[in-house]
């Protein structure tokens, strides 16, 4: 049976803030909060990612060596007390290039997902604010690239654009970008039903104010999900990319392509794949709990 | 109604064409030059120039796809591959059959796994069957594709000898292939249940039901999952679309004969003929696919059947009108 | 449940009609392991072939272990004792250096049955030269003087001496086909789907693009009967899934392994074939502008790398140490003798040193292009390791096959790694014979050498004296070695793994496989 949110407990939680020396009308976000924190999986989520970022900010002081230090006489150690992930074929200690893979896998899969959002959410909500002819253009538009597998799309382009950081990050959210417009403009669209538009429009509001003063900070409720879902996938997306041979150029400690460049130690020595592929694993489960718990604390619907 | 569909595949016309501009513009600004892959890079110059002149290389871009497109209507012609010079049309018809099957199958399993997966899920909400279930199905969803397929390769293949690493001959070899790009979608799936599921619990009719006082799980099974499907439906149309050209992984692994190892490897290859005819494939593939979502979402759901007749009464009384 | 049903309607029809479409090879998987009776080898080759028929095929080279089971050349490779034997050709000699005269056996038949003469030989390499896809293999002969004297004799004439002729005459793209079966299996453009041409120990039968080729014994070979009954090639891209479909038992022999995955193989069950190679890994520098177009500047380059640790790493021992830009188990090959200065060793003060004096004392970056494999992708992180430790930045772009050999010969790059593959020297040369370098030679490093260098190499290329050719060699070596026009980063072997029961496998001059003549113990 579903769990109610029952009066019981609205007391318990009152009392708490009581205790907490202040009583505070409980606004939409509070309320998604406490749902959120009730959600068992979406705060274990939640403390992964928060970890994840503190080993990205403090790379520095958790890794006992650099990501490009090459001691050939160590090669392909399992691990033990001294590199405790073991090494690579280079004699590099995994652990160092892992933590400071932080640094680059999670960024980019935010970096993609946030031009992706931004390229899609222009389109979109233009689309949605203007709709009739100038919806219909762009959206019309927007399948035509929807028609094409973003996989298949991503290689292409970056295929085009040649191998770096930032051609990979143009090509994920490039591909991404048909999808993500559609999902702004499904969220402005039912936020443009509502009445407090109305009402803003009676008032008088300039229309590029409509859209950013109540469209937009209205509609964030599905785009917050659908952004958390993103980021997971554009990281995946990155390491299929990295076994397909585009994108991330060596040294770089990124996780797919330290993934990918031992895949053919699979049998001699495959410590240098479970690492990183555990990796990537706990940071796209991480992403996907909390997205879970972020869609089912906003949805007014499931309350 | 016919109307509607004649409209659908029309629009597909469109859609065919703006796919071409994109790989014309794409071929455009790729660097690299087919040729050098075609006759060999040490293969003299006067050689090369007279390859390029032959494949028609040395046109501005717009009489090229002026050429193609000429080619296609008139001739219904995809043009030859550069790497094999076979027609593309031919290449992509031995391999399309194998991706659909593959993709068919691998949605088909997982919508068996994830649906009592996401069922149960929502009817134990927050208990820890719902934690665990939910969990077992992130993790296929978390997992890099590639690094599941080598590993399910290494264990069941080289250890286990229960699969061929290879070929797809027998229905053995199916099965890894299946459960790479099934695993994905398992999670998918098995959230939009949940997620409906959990919204149609709350809906009246499943309250009039219980108040009727049938049995528990016929009121789950008969009048909720019945209406939770509907998402589903629309969710396996898409992803149905995106991994018939996206199993370009699972098939370089297991060395399935798919499109999307054939468009990978063209791709690579600058073998713009094979990009074209396969892309073209695939967005028809992907018009029909969704146009087939839109009929079967307007044939389950009741709402929005009656919706649309009603759209369409509008529809017919305005021009009624303005005749 | 209505809607339920029509959905799992829906899904069964999609399902069933996509079963049917690829239903006809729906057929029980024959395994590797042979019935009783009949031998099946099962080979795993890394890409699709892009034809069949090898005189007017896209990209020759990639072909070569599917081409030998079907073509026999004029000479047969005998890689162990580098030199020729008979194959077609029974015996020859040369009538003077550009005009070679071959005894062709007389029992030679082709697949579809037609009697092969040597008409067909000089219209194997009529075609040849005519397609101009092979154009570097067929455009040395010159066809005005080639002729058929009567059935089984025939003279080939080339356009000048050509010292190592027999390497190409023993490469797959010069395998002979016969007219009358060209003609009567629809040209060439039909037999790159079928050919029914060849006289190979075995005969073509399927080929699913992309996917496998099978070839069935050919019972009118002319040489010892063919021991298999069927060979498939299957097409596997994935180096790693290679070895562990041999690992599983689905196929007999891998190509290409990843040496790295080798060593964890089971040794009773599995051979590892590996031979040493007279082409070896090569490093361009780009002499045309700065900072390569400076001879300090490459020299400390050179200095800095450690040759040895480089060859191990990169190549898991399977290779050696090189030590001149002609690799050490070329004919060709001249050790350094001390009567220059060689820096092709390890030595990184002598290499600050030398940075220090050249027209970069404060180190430089440079961008270092290569198409990826696992041996190069190693060697240039450990390039750009080794020369971070002097100053210099490197940084590494995989490149596109299609896109790197345009670079390559456009001069559009710093560096440049690659593996040229073809044991005859004069192709390396090439690449240094400022005359020709880049455009002409499609790819090199532009570097302009000494007149009297330009002299040497011509001299080289018509002296069919070997000892002659050698000792012109040798100053080759010490001029262009000394300028360091390019680093020489270790000759790696061809290595293939296969079940250990399997014997007879063959290597051509270029390093190939060639499984025609193989059988099980």
């Amino acid at each position: 049976m579903a769990k109610l949110y029952t009066p019981a407990m609205a007391k318990i939680d009152k009392k708490k803030a009581k205790l907490k020396g202040r009583v505070r009308k409980s606004s939409p976000g509070r309320e998604a909060w406490k749902r959120l924190i009730r959600n068992k999986l979406a705060v274990a989520g939640m403390i992964i990612l928060v970890i994840l970022i503190l080993v990205a900010v403090f790379a520095n002081f958790i890794a006992p060596d650099g990501i490009d230090n090459q001691v050939l006489k160590n090669r392909l150690q399992p691990p033990s007390a001294a590199h405790i992930m073991g090494t690579d074929q280079f004699g590099r200690d995994i652990f160092s290039r892992i933590v400071y893979g932080t640094r680059i896998s999670l960024p980019i899969g935010f970096v993609c997902t946030v031009l992706a959002f931004a390229f899609g959410g222009i389109l979109g909500s233009v689309a949605a604010y203007n709709g009739g002819k100038v919806d219909n253009v762009i959206m019309r538009i927007m399948d035509i690239f929807q028609s094409i597998p973003p996989l298949l799309m991503a290689i292409g382009i970056a295929a085009s654009l040649g191998n770096g950081v930032l051609n990979l990050v143009l090509a994920i959210s490039l591909s991404t970008t048909p999808a993500r417009s559609r999902v702004i403009r499904a969220a402005i669209l039912t936020v443009k039903r509502n009445d407090y538009i109305e009402s803003a429009r009676a008032i008088g509001a300039s229309s590029r104010r409509q859209l950013l003063r109540y469209m937009l900070p209205n509609a964030l409720g599905p785009i917050m999900t659908a952004f958390t879902f993103s980021v997971a996938t554009a990281i995946l997306t990155v390491s299929s990319m990295a076994y397909i041979g585009l994108g991330i150029v060596p040294p770089t400690p990124e996780w797919g392509s330290m993934l990918s460049s031992s895949k053919e130690l699979l049998r001699q020595a495959p410590y240098t794949l479970y690492f990183p592929g555990i990796m990537i694993m706990i940071t796209v489960l991480a992403l996907n709990l909390f997205g879970d718990g972020l869609r089912d604390a906003l949805d007014p619907r499931l309350k | 109604m016919l109307k509607y569909i004649v409209k659908r595949l029309l629009w597909m016309i469109p859609v065919i064409l703006g796919v071409l501009c994109i790989v014309f513009v794409l071929s455009e600004i790729t660097p690299g030059d087919p040729v050098d892959t075609l006759v060999g890079a040490d293969a003299p110059p006067e050689v090369k120039e007279a390859m390029r002149e032959k494949l028609g290389l040395n046109d501005p871009v717009y009489v090229r796809f002026a050429n193609y497109i000429v080619k296609v209507v008139t001739k219904a012609d995809l043009g030859n591959s550069y790497t094999t010079n076979q027609p593309v049309a031919k290449e992509l018809m031995v391999r399309f059959p194998i991706t659909l099957k593959l993709t068919l199958w691998s949605i088909f399993v997982a919508l068996v796994i994830s649906i009592p997966l996401g069922l149960i899920s929502a009817v134990k909400r927050y208990s820890w069957i719902d934690n665990l279930s939910m969990a077992l199905a992130l993790f296929g969803v978390s997992i890099p594709q590639f690094w599941f397929g080598l590993m399910t390769m290494l264990i069941f293949s080289v250890k286990l000898k229960w699969f061929p690493a290879s070929g797809i001959d027998g229905t053995a070899g199916w099965v890894l292939p299946v459960a790479m790009i099934g695993i994905g979608n398992v999670g998918n799936f098995a959230r939009i249940t949940r997620s409906s599921m959990l919204e149609v619990i709350q809906q009246d009719y499943i309250r009039t039901a219980r108040a009727k006082g049938q049995k528990e799980w016929i009121v789950i099974v008969k009048h909720g999952l019945r209406n939770a499907l509907i998402p589903i439906v629309a969710n396996v149309g898409n992803v149905l679309g995106i991994s018939l050209g996206g199993a370009v992984i699972a098939e370089t692994i297991f060395s399935v004969n798919g499109v999307g190892k054939y468009m990978l490897d063209a791709i690579n290859a600058r073998n713009w003929p094979s990009v074209q005819g396969g892309l073209v494939l695939l967005a028809i593939s992907f018009s029909i696919i969704m146009l087939l979502v839109d009929l079967l979402y307007a044939a389950i759901d009741p709402r929005l059947k009656s919706e649309f007749k009603a759209k369409n009464k509008i529809k017919s009384r305005r021009k009624a009108v303005e005749a | 449940m209505k809607m339920k049903k029509i959905l799992a309607v829906v899904f069964a029809a999609a399902i069933l009609l996509s079963t049917a479409a690829c239903g006809q090879k729906a057929a029980p998987a024959p395994s590797a392991a042979s019935t009783k009776g009949t031998q099946k080898l099962v080979v795993a080759h890394k890409a699709n072939p892009t034809g069949l028929f090898h005189l007017t095929i896209n990209n020759v080279s990639a072909n070569g272990p599917i081409d030998y089971l079907i073509y026999d050349t004029l000479v047969a490779y005998d890689s162990t004792k580098d030199s020729f034997n008979p194959s077609i050709a029974t015996k020859w000699e040369y009538i003077d250096d550009t005009h070679i005269k071959f005894t062709l056996r007389n029992d030679v038949v082709a697949h579809d049955g037609n009697k092969v003469t040597a008409k067909d030989v000089i219209y194997t390499l009529k075609t040849g030269q005519e397609s101009n896809k092979v154009a570097n293999y067929y455009d040395r002969f010159n066809l005005a003087e080639c002729k058929a004297v009567d059935d089984t004799t025939v003279i080939i004439a080339t356009k000048q001496a050509d010292p190592y002729l027999f390497y190409t005459l023993a490469n797959n793209a010069l395998g002979i086909v016969c007219e009358a079966a060209v003609k009567a299996g629809g040209g060439p453009d039909a037999q790159q789907q079928k050919p029914t041409a060849g006289t190979g120990p075995y005969k073509f039968v399927s080929w699913e693009s992309g996917s496998k080729l099978v070839f069935a014994r050919n019972d009118k070979y002319w040489g010892e009967k063919p021991y298999f009954d069927t060979i498939e090639v299957r097409i596997i891209t994935d180096a790693s899934a290679r070895v562990m479909n041999l690992e599983s038992g689905d196929v007999d022999v891998a190509f290409d392994p990843v040496v790295s995955q080798i060593k964890s193989l089971d040794t009773k069950k599995f051979t590892v074939e590996n031979v040493k190679t007279k082409a070896s890994n090569i490093a361009f520098f780009n002499c045309t502008k700065a900072p390569f177009n400076d001879v300090k500047v490459r020299q400390a380059v050179a200095l800095a790398l450690d040759y040895e640790s480089n060859a191990q790493v990169s190549m898991e021992g399977y290779g050696y140490v090189t030590d001149s830009f002609i690799p050490n188990l070329n004919q060709a090959y001249a050790k350094p003798d001390g009567s220059y200065t060689n820096y092709y060793k390890y030595n990184v003060e002598e290499a600050k040193k030398l940075l220090k004096e050249s027209s970069q004392p404060n180190g430089f970056t440079f961008t270092l292009k290569y198409m990826e494999n696992s041996i190069f992708t190693s060697l240039a992180q450990l390039i750009q390791n080794q020369l971070k430790v002097i100053g210099i930045t490197v940084n590494l772009a995989p490149t596109a096959s299609s896109v790197f050999y345009t670079d390559a010969s456009n001069g559009n790059f710093d560096m440049y790694l690659a593996a040229p593959s073809n044991p005859d020297p004069f192709v390396l040369v090439n690449y240094f014979d400022g005359r020709i370098s880049m455009q002409k030679a499609s790819g090199g490093t532009g570097w302009r050498g000494p007149a009297e260098l330009d002299a040497l190499i011509d001299q080289a290329k018509v002296t069919m004296d070997k000892d002659a050719r050698n000792a012109i060699f040798k100053k080759i070596q010490a001029i262009i070695n000394e300028n360091v026009p390019c680093l020489v980063l270790g000759s790696q072997n061809r290595v293939l793994v296969c079940k250990s029961d399997l014997t007879g496998i063959r290597y051509t001059p270029f390093s190939d496989i060639d499984l025609s003549h193989c059988s099980r113990k």
